[in-house]
């Protein structure tokens, strides 16, 4: 089992391509990919900042 | 690596369909929820603040994302009076890119359909629906004065004890409106993923059964919403595909919210086993995202479509790329062109709404609903 912090900000944290399916095929996503939402809003944020809920503009949890 | 994501996914679906998910699954899986809760708590509370820039997380500031069903009558009314809210302020999107855009609400659901086909079965597949989520709740926030915090909806709990009856769609005031009125013909019993006339995946199709709406939603608080963008390859009871008449589905295309809430969906794919066996047999982040979003090819339509997908709630269509342009939450595809491509069609499995670690939050849900 992963260590929090390993689950979260490892190499093993995230998985896969930038495209759906690899199709087209593409290289794959890293933890500095960022991440926009256009019109939507929001700045523009690396993947790395969105790994914890309690990190980077996150502050929330599920109960 | 990819035959043991499908044995897993037979594994899964297997049990689901012949071992009727047990309540002591349901507590299992709240024990994960709670062990999550108090384990995050203690690292706020320890020192350990977790901070970038100026922004800091602690016990002081922390929101607590709470099921659906738990909320009071007047929690349920406030979010729905944000949403609405949201629907009637006007959108940023500026109509060269998207004509149909016509509310913030619609600014998400115009990313999401433009972004589709990278963010879903991709490695930022999970960080991309938790920021979209937040943002959106942010908006709820600070565009609409929604002073609580994000809902979600769990689907281990309707599944077993009904989507129909239940609080998110029970067609009350204090729910996010429930069934579509009857209108399947005879010739429609079952919604066909992937299986229409020029389907290109060359992946069997998925047989999933129609409920007994299909039409306008008839009550509660999003009976007059219009859906504005969209379909975006829509697989209707039947076998055909509803794509939007010019063609973009980011074009204006005016129509009512429609619904089919089915029960069998939920309860055979997002389960409370369903749910435990994502969270504790997951190998890696690969198979956990795999499993979550269905992997292609297993008939395994995943956790998060089944309620999320409209199919399942969303009536005749069961639009697997679209989603999001419910209330319920919100959140396509195409080969990009970004603001402007066309849906390429291409049949998928059905996707949807992110999660988070387990549960799926209602902004999650967002992803799923549809058109």
């Amino acid at each position: 089992m992963l260590s929090p912090r390993e689950r979260q900000f490892s190499d093993k944290a995230i998985a896969g391509t930038r495209t759906f399916l690899n199709d087209p095929p593409s290289a794959n996503g890293t933890l500095d990919d960022t991440i926009a939402f256009d019109y939507a809003t929001g700045p523009p944020r690396p993947i790395r900042d969105l790994m914890s809920t309690v990190g980077g503009p996150f502050c929330y949890i599920y109960l | 690596m990819r035959f043991s994501r499908v044995a897993l996914s037979a594994l899964l679906t297997s049990q689901t369909a012949f071992g009727a998910p047990t309540l002591d699954d349901e507590v299992a899986v709240a024990d994960l929820a709670k062990q999550a809760y108090d384990k995050t708590r203690a690292e706020l509370t320890s020192t350990l603040k977790r901070s970038l820039g100026d922004e800091t997380c602690s016990l002081r500031n922390l929101r607590v994302r709470r099921e659906w069903g738990t909320l009071s009558k007047k929690q349920r009314k406030d979010y729905i009076k944000a949403v609405k809210c949201l629907q009637e302020k006007p959108a940023l999107t500026p109509s060269t890119l998207a004509s149909g855009a016509k509310s913030r609400f619609d600014d998400f659901v115009a990313t999401h359909i433009n972004q589709t086909m990278t963010i879903h079965y991709t490695a930022n597949f999970l960080s991309w629906h938790r920021y979209y989520t937040y943002l959106y709740e942010e908006a709820l926030r600070e565009e609409c004065g929604f002073t609580g915090d994000q809902p979600y909806w769990d689907w281990a709990k309707t599944a077993r004890n009904g989507v129909l009856s239940s609080p998110m769609f029970d067609g009350s005031e204090t729910s996010m409106s429930g069934d579509g009125a009857s209108t399947h013909t005879e010739n429609q019993t079952q919604i066909i993923l992937g299986g229409s006339a020029g389907s290109t995946s060359g992946l069997p199709p998925v047989y999933l059964p129609v409920g007994n709406g299909g039409g306008c939603v008839q009550s509660g608080p999003f009976k007059d919403l219009s859906v504005n963008l969209g379909p975006v390859g829509l697989d209707i009871p039947g076998g055909a595909v509803g794509t939007p008449p010019s063609g973009n589905p980011l074009d204006y295309n005016p129509r009512c919210l429609k619904r089919d809430l089915t029960e069998e969906i939920n309860k055979q794919f997002a389960n409370a086993t369903s749910v435990l066996d994502l969270i504790l047999n997951s190998g890696d982040i690969d198979d956990f995202q795999m499993t979550m979003q269905g992997v292609p090819g297993t008939g395994n339509v995943s956790i998060r479509s089944q309620p999320a997908c409209e199919q399942t709630y969303n009536n005749k269509k069961a639009n697997t790329l679209i989603s999001d342009r419910r209330p319920r939450w919100r959140p396509l595809h195409s080969r990009r062109r970004p603001w402007q491509r066309r849906l390429h069609q291409p049949r998928r499995p059905c996707f949807l709404p992110p999660p988070r670690q387990h549960r799926p939050s209602v902004v999650d849900l967002a992803d799923a609903v549809s058109a």
